[in-house]
């Protein structure tokens, strides 16, 4: 809640406007049925003729708070979703958090819409419901003692009682939802990527059919969810039938003018408080949910400007992932200076995509030197221009994209020109990338080629930057790769290995061999193995 | 607006909401009579009154509760089958975009849930309820059943006026709207490049103008959504103080109407102007969640395979009559009759591009051909991909998937020389593959997938030739292995170096749609 210390007037005064409006939508239908009742009893004709002007002029003000009401409430809202968002990036920017799968994308924007729901949906309808519920106990004193007590009674089991008690159910229905949800994401991830082997050896329909069970349990859940929500509804207007009943009995005697009266504004009440119900009985859900949110960040740091790196040393790096039983990479040692072209070639799996992740996201086994030899922190990589494997677009225009957002100084013609020598000229500086999954991964790898030429860097950190290409363009890449003075690529293409300084084979997460080009010839082990077996494709 | 469901569920709802209002009715006759006996006659309520009074509302609510339970019901099984029928259109084409495949079942079809659930219910529920009331009111009270009539109209043709401008309007910054949430979620999720690129703090300043982009466009949106909320309470204002003015002159002046009836055109008077208003909200909820229908369409209308296309009478391994391959407008095979022996190294070869693996796709039953037969000597055939994906499996469940003992998987992978090797790891053939890390040399993944295939002796083996690197050693090995198959299997391989023709029985290169036999094989 501290969140909305800047919104505060806005909130504050929706729930005012929220309050009034509630209560003259209730006065509204007190007010016709107090008109009929004592119409029957010959009042002076401009008395029903007032009240009835009083009734129209209320309902349209209830309209114009209403409206207020919502549109203040909402900003305050937008604008507090707003900031959120902006926290929780610069907090998540400094965390070393991987960000890249889906599912932790799809659970973040459940939350974000849970945080809209907890404020418009659940907090300020939820207030008023109260507020209201007070002033008509209040007003119910009139009507005796012993009615006030009813009213109060009534207004508890209604916005406190049921909603307390589905609670439980609920949060144990969504969070029962979550993991079948989680269950079955993977099981699809595995169906679909496994399809062609599935298909080939005939397992397709019986594998598509496991996937039928969790189907099913998500309609089970959502039927249980109904069932509880519905149910919540029938006890409310059991409760409304009670209030209906209670109010003729204990009023007819005392007060049989005022019956109708109460009647329609009891039944009004009950419109207003039931739809709270249901959102309230989410309230330990949802409360969750937001606080994942509300991240506790003093000032997340950013680094400032740093030093031009001049040599990068690995040494002995060791590296598992998490819950893996194996290490991935074993011992290795590298060192590149300013001027040097590393190349790093081996099988897939040999760990060449894990040594650039490591290199680039740092490790403590990774130190980067500045030109006296001091070394500096693993943020100064911001001087470096890397390709690793997993590339990052954004809904934004190419424009916006390659230049980070307006981050680089690279103007529209050079754009132009490099989107034109890259064969990606159906797309000009505006055009907007939607999505990001609809570049193709030729397509991706070449704006992100065509982002590091923007950035013109002298180091160049790249993890296959030629893969998924043809063979005029992977040349023309060359080209502009071999130009850099500071290389170290990772690569299954070995076309132009002449070029580099260093070459380093891997093999089952160790670099097996090492050396200028020249040497690795004479020696003639696993890299020139490699040298000849690409030169005999046909 | 189409509510695309099957009529019998269309009456079925109107059925149930008819009941429903009837009971409500019927709750408010008594009501009306029992309160008439209090105001006017200054008589204690009947308990035979009170009864009915309690009756009706309780058959009401349990009405509106089953109601609500029916149609939960009908949408979540009708979203379950709609679910299978996006899953049937999985192929092998899918992980290419298997984001947008999950997307179309975790986000849009529970997005489009609440049209189903809520929206299509809501609807028949209310229009029913208008109908009854304005039908019932003819026998309570005429007057109010004429305003009734005559104002109800304005809801519809304040929608037709400006709500329609109002709805496009809405509609275009709906789209914006998701954009600038996307954004942001694919910020976070490209926070690496950001970083490494140092932008850091340029992209702060870009998002923290989205946002207040974002809530102004938002708030516009709104103005624009509410102002329709406005003007539907005006007219229900409207309409509701119209009946109490008549109601109140019919007493006073005209005192030609009973309390019973002003009470209870009163009582109905809001359930039916609230109806019309709900209405013309869910009329715009409706619209927005017809928007993820379309995503999910858009797969339920891409193509699907069908049946199998393929037959396995041939009497040869591959037996292909009159076939042409292509796609769209592409043609890459035209044509073409072919015959390939039951034992022997066919080896395929041609520039990349040219149709060799969608030929391979063909003959696996992933690629209908445009026209032809394709017929094989058996269903059982090998695959061995150049692609592979280990899931979250064990070496030995990977080999044997599912099918095979210990010591066959053993057998087999001894053969192939790969013991040594996994005998060193942990736990041997049972050592887990966690995120696709595979502890194994590039030729040792290429031996495993082969394996994987060989385990079952298949009569047919195609195989796109791994490009990974490998030694010699495991290189002659894997050719020796091969060499000997090809004695009991039709081996069709797609091959890119020529130290693989040097087993070949057979050679044929594809060019200009034709595949034709090379006189160097054999």
């Amino acid at each position: 809640m501290e969140y909305l210390k800047s919104e505060r007037k806005q909130i504050l005064y929706s729930i005012l406007l929220g309050l009034v409006g509630g209560l003259v939508g209730i006065a509204l239908f007190g007010l016709s049925g107090y008109m009929i009742s004592l119409s029957f009893f010959d009042p002076p004709f401009f008395v029903i003729i007032l009240i009835i002007a009083v009734i129209k002029l209320f309902g349209m003000t209830k309209g114009a708070f209403r409206y207020i009401e919502r549109l203040l409430s909402h900003e305050a809202t937008f604008k507090l979703i707003g900031r959120l968002r902006l926290n929780y990036f610069r907090s998540t920017i400094g965390s070393g958090q991987n960000t890249h799968s889906v599912k932790f994308i799809q659970k973040l924007n459940q939350y974000f819409e849970q945080v809209e729901n907890y404020y418009i949906r659940i907090i300020y309808p939820y207030i008023v419901a109260v507020l209201i519920s007070l002033l008509l106990m209040v007003l119910a004193i009139y009507a005796g003692l012993g009615f006030a007590a009813m009213t109060a009674i009534i207004a508890l089991i209604l916005l406190f009682v049921i909603p307390k008690l589905f609670e439980g159910r609920m949060s144990r229905i969504l969070e029962s939802r979550d993991r079948t949800d989680d269950a079955l994401y993977s099981r699809f991830y595995h169906y679909i990527h496994d399809y062609t082997n599935l298909f080939v050896t005939g397992k397709a329909e019986s594998e598509k059919e496991k996937l039928a069970p969790g189907v099913r349990k998500i309609r089970e859940n959502e039927n249980r969810m109904a069932m509880n929500e519905s149910l919540m509804q029938f006890l409310g207007q059991l409760l409304q039938l009670a209030a209906i009943i209670l109010i003729i009995v204990m009023l007819y005697e005392q007060t049989p003018l005022w019956v109708p009266m109460i009647m329609l504004i009891a039944l009004s009440y009950f419109d207003l408080a039931m739809p709270v119900m249901n959102p309230a009985s989410q309230y330990r859900t949802v409360k969750s949910a937001v606080s994942e949110l509300e991240l506790d960040i003093a000032d997340a740091a950013i680094p400032d400007a740093s030093a031009e790196v001049s040599a990068i040393e690995v040494d002995h790096l060791d590296f598992r992932y998490p819950n893996a039983s194996l290490d991935v990479l074993k011992d290795i040692s590298l060192t590149v200076k300013e001027g040097e072209k590393h190349a790093v070639i081996g099988s897939s799996g040999s760990g060449k995509t894990t040594l650039i992740d490591r290199i680039i996201d740092g490790d403590a086994a990774v130190t980067l030197y500045d030109d006296s030899g001091q070394a500096i922190p693993q943020s100064s990589i911001s001087q470096v221009s890397v390709m690793p494997q997993q590339l990052d677009f954004y809904n934004a225009s190419v424009m916006d994209n390659i230049t980070m957002f307006g981050h680089l100084d690279r103007d529209r013609t050079a754009i132009e020109e490099d989107l034109e020598t890259f064969e990606m000229a159906h797309y000009t500086p505006d055009t907007m990338v939607e999505f990001t999954g609809r570049l193709s991964g030729g397509e991706q790898k070449r704006l992100q080629f065509i982002r590091m030429l923007a950035e013109n860097k002298d180091w160049w950190i790249m993890d296959e930057p030629t893969a998924r290409l043809d063979d005029r363009l992977k040349q023309k890449i060359w080209d502009h790769i071999l130009a850099r003075p500071t290389l170290i690529v990772s690569t299954h293409d070995l076309s132009r290995l002449g070029s580099f300084d260093h070459i380093h084979y891997m093999e089952q997460g160790e670099i097996i061999e090492s050396g200028t080009y020249e040497q690795l010839m004479q020696q003639r082990g696993p890299v020139y193995q490699a040298v000849q077996r690409f030169r005999d494709f046909l | 607006m189409k509510l695309n469901m099957p009529k019998k569920y269309i009456i079925l709802y109107s059925v149930m909401s008819a009941l429903g209002v009837l009971a409500f009715i019927l709750f408010g006759h008594y009501l009306s009579l029992l309160l008439s006996d209090i105001v006017i006659e200054g008589e204690a309520p009947a308990a035979r009154g009170l009864v009915w009074v309690a009756v009706f509302f309780f058959l009401y609510a349990l009405l509106s509760f089953i109601y609500r339970i029916v149609g939960a019901g009908v949408a979540n099984e009708r979203i379950e089958n709609l679910t299978h029928r996006v899953i049937a259109k999985i192929d092998d084409h899918t992980r290419k975009h298997s984001e947008s495949m999950l997307n179309a079942i975790f986000v849009h079809l529970e997005k489009y849930r609440p049209f189903e659930k809520v929206f299509i219910p809501t609807v028949i529920q209310t229009t029913v309820k208008i109908t009854v009331i304005i039908a019932a009111m003819f026998f309570i009270h005429r007057n109010a059943a004429f305003i009734m009539i005559f104002t109800a109209p304005f809801v519809p043709l304040y929608y037709i006026l400006v709500g329609l401008r109002t709805k496009d309007e809405s509609e275009a910054q709906a789209t914006q709207f998701d954009e600038l949430g996307t954004l942001f979620l694919n910020l976070i999720r490209g926070k690496n490049t950001v970083q490494y690129t140092g932008s850091e703090r340029t992209v702060i300043a870009r998002l923290k103008h989205y946002n207040e982009q974002y809530v102004k466009d938002t708030m516009h949106i709104l103005k624009y959504a509410f102002q329709s909320t406005l003007m539907l309470e005006f007219i229900t204002i409207l309409g509701i103080g119209l009946i109490a003015l008549e109601v109140g002159l019919q007493i006073i002046i005209f005192e030609n109407i009973t309390f019973y009836a002003a009470f209870f055109t009163l009582l109905l008077a809001p359930e039916f102007y609230n109806a019309l208003k709900v209405l013309g909200i869910e009329f715009h909820n409706g619209k927005l969640s017809q928007g993820n229908l379309e995503r999910i369409e858009e797969w339920l209308e891409s193509e699907s395979n069908g049946t199998d296309y393929r037959n396995f009478n041939a009497s040869q391994a591959v037996s292909l009559e009159n076939v042409s391959i292509g796609y769209d407008d592409d043609m890459l095979l035209e044509n073409v009759d072919l015959s390939l022996p039951d034992t022997g190294f066919t080896a395929i070869t041609g520039p990349s591009g040219i149709g060799k693996s969608t030929f391979v796709r063909m003959l696996l039953g992933l690629h209908r051909p445009k026209n032809g037969t394709v017929a094989l000597s058996d269903g059982d055939i090998g695959y061995i991909s150049d692609e592979v994906y280990f899931s979250d499996t064990t070496i030995y469940e990977y080999v044997s998937d599912g099918e095979y003992a210990e010591a066959d998987v053993v057998a087999i992978l001894e053969k192939l020389g790969l013991m040594d090797s996994l005998g060193n790891l942990d736990k041997g053939i049972h050592a887990p593959i966690v995120n696709h890390n595979i502890p194994l040399s590039g030729g040792e993944i290429v031996r495993l997938k082969m394996a994987r295939v060989l385990i079952r002796r298949p009569k047919i083996i195609l195989m796109d030739e791994p490009t990974e690197f490998l030694d010699a050693t495991t290189e002659e090995m894997i050719m020796a292995y091969l060499a000997e198959l090809k004695q009991d299997s039709a081996i069709i391989a797609v091959v890119h170096r020529r130290k693989l023709l040097k087993i070949a029985d057979h050679h044929y290169t594809f060019s200009n749609g034709q595949i034709v036999l090379q006189k160097g094989g054999a």
